[in-house]
């Protein structure tokens, strides 16, 4: 496979604040990199590095074959940039923002008709292209924004935040434009807020914090990080005949707490063993009135991780 | 090719936008209608009338007041979302801003040359008759010093509604001396002085000369001067222009 981005040892700082402190990672062809971390993590000093808007301070950041430092100009023409504010004009219509900004980059003036055809129908606006956008959904607006950054078809897309404050439908939308677009040989960096849409779409996974990458994985292997496991919660009528001896005994069984007829039970997830703890608390003569399980998500990986919520 | 198909979306931004237009375009007639009316009793019945005074006058300070066009065509809300695709787009910093002055130059010229034309022969004020292509040139020069200006404005304080504010004091203030609004003759040495010091005044002064005395002795050193500080504030633009301050 044919490695599309290439960054070592890169760093930035703010004055004595480093923003991004050596961090080093490749994209191969076709790959979308999820690219997760709380506010100030790095996040978005890393995309305006890789976009050529910021110079590093140190490191090298090689895109598509060409230095960054040497060649901005040859890594703009092939990268697309989907920005997190609308970067739309809403007083012409929708085809015209395209071939606007697609014309911003060198492309055969016999090309730019199909091109701008082409990304329309990808985000599925090729119906609405002669409406302005200030009479579009935010859904529609988003869609437009990935069409504005993809016309000149580039190996590398870098989308931030795409999907803020739109509807499922749109966002579904986005998502299935985004599996295309890799189909095609596209490589995709995707920054976001929620979880669900990187376990969705993304073949691998990278968690920042404070400047560098804490995690890097494929979804399984981020989980595995955290402990691959199943907590079961129990609430009890009564336990005082019960042996939590006789509980931790269960094989796959890690972990066993009653406090005031709260039972928790931690197991290995693989294991399936919920059975077998109800039929332990019946033969203890226990009953329960509810009982929930939850598994280790990447949400939990993530607050385990950085100590914070993805939406902090 | 790209620089000028920028410049020419650039131009049809601004004049997409009726609030620029009607600055541009009627605002300037309004004033010296305005100002002609309330003062007409001061002129008499001479060679100049008060409808002759505020047209140079008037058009001197709406193309001063081209910076306004210019910060609002660069930095306006809308537009400098937008402008991040150029940024991000593989085409140098400078035809991002370059694109802004040269499409501000290109709305005001031709919005000036109407007014101009419209106020000489369709209301009959005397803007130098035969002599009107150099009142055109120089006010020309003075909108592209606007342009570049406000653009600089923009570069220096990365945003519109600090670049528009900041510049409405210079702009008042060496209209006011400059005699824009009153004559500043006999208000004092300090006054005297001021007056001199203001650009405003040499540009309306190198008007009425050649309009009154087809004098053109002041035309070139005020062209070249405008010419000069625009060139200024061009390379201001080049070394304070920071494309990351947009996408932050």
């Amino acid at each position: 496979m044919k490695t599309i981005v290439s960054i070592r040892n890169l760093e930035k700082h703010y004055g004595p604040k480093r923003a991004v402190a050596g961090i080093s990672f490749t994209m191969t062809e076709g790959e979308i990199l999820g690219l997760l971390g709380p506010n100030g993590a790095g996040k978005s000093t890393t995309i305006n590095i890789l976009s050529t808007i910021l110079s590093p301070d140190k490191g090298e950041v090689e895109i598509v074959g060409h230095d960054l430092r040497k060649e901005p100009l040859a890594i703009k023409q092939n990268i697309g940039i989907v920005p997190q504010d609308l970067a739309i004009f809403e007083e012409i219509t929708a085809e015209q923002n395209v071939r606007f900004f697609a014309g911003l980059y060198k492309l055969k003036r016999d090309d730019l008709d199909e091109l701008v055809k082409e990304a329309l129908e990808l985000v599925g606006l090729e119906d609405r292209k002669k409406e302005k956008p200030k009479t579009f959904s935010g859904g529609m607006k988003r869609r437009l924004n990935i069409a504005c950054a993809i016309a000149h078809r580039p190996k590398l897309i870098i989308m931030d935040e795409p999907t803020v404050g739109i509807d499922p439908q749109s966002r579904n939308h986005i998502l299935e434009s985004i599996k295309t677009l890799r189909e095609k040989g596209a490589t995709i960096i995707y920054s976001t807020h929620y979880m669900e849409e990187v376990e969705a779409i993304a073949d691998r996974i990278m968690i920042m914090n404070e400047g560098v990458i804490i995690a890097e994985g494929t979804k399984e292997e981020l989980i595995q990080i955290a402990g691959n496991e199943t907590i079961y919660r129990f609430e009890l009528n009564n336990s005082q005949n019960l042996d939590e001896q006789r509980i931790s005994q269960i094989p796959g069984i890690t972990n066993v707490h009653l406090a005031e007829n709260q039972l928790t039970v931690q197991s290995e997830k693989s294991k399936s063993i919920l059975h077998a703890i109800i039929a332990t608390l019946f033969d203890n003569g226990c009953t329960f009135e509810k009982m929930t399980s939850k598994e280790t998500s990447l949400e939990t990986v993530f607050l385990e991780l950085t100590g914070k919520r993805l939406r902090d | 090719m790209r620089f000028l198909k920028i410049a020419a979306f650039d131009f049809r931004n601004i004049i997409r936008n009726p609030t620029l237009l009607f600055s541009n375009m009627v605002l300037p007639l309004v004033l010296i209608g305005v100002m002609g009316f309330v003062t007409q009793s001061f002129f008499g019945s001479g060679l100049l009338s008060s409808y002759d005074y505020y047209g140079i006058t008037m058009i001197t300070l709406s193309a001063l007041l081209v910076i306004m066009t210019a910060t609002n065509a660069f930095m306006e809300e809308q537009v400098k979302k937008a402008n991040i695709r150029m940024i991000y787009a593989p085409i140098a910093k400078a035809e991002i801003y370059l694109s802004k002055i040269l499409s501000t130059f290109l709305v005001g010229t031709l919005s000036f040359i109407f007014i101009l034309m419209i106020g000489q022969y369709g209301f009959g004020i005397n803007f130098g008759g035969d002599h009107l292509p150099y009142i055109v040139i120089l006010i020309s020069m003075l909108v592209l010093f606007g342009s570049c200006f406000g653009t600089m404005m923009c570069c220096v304080l990365g945003d519109e509604e600090k670049a528009s504010s900041i510049s409405q004091l210079p702009v008042l203030l060496f209209s006011a001396f400059g005699g824009i609004f009153f004559s500043t003759y006999g208000l004092g040495k300090t006054v005297a002085f001021l007056s001199n010091v203001s650009p405003v005044k040499w540009i309306v002064e190198c008007a009425f000369r050649i309009i009154y005395d087809n004098d053109f002795t002041l035309l070139l050193p005020v062209t070249l001067s405008l010419l000069g500080a625009s060139a200024v504030c061009i390379l201001v633009c080049q070394l304070t222009f920071k494309p990351e301050e947009f996408t932050c």
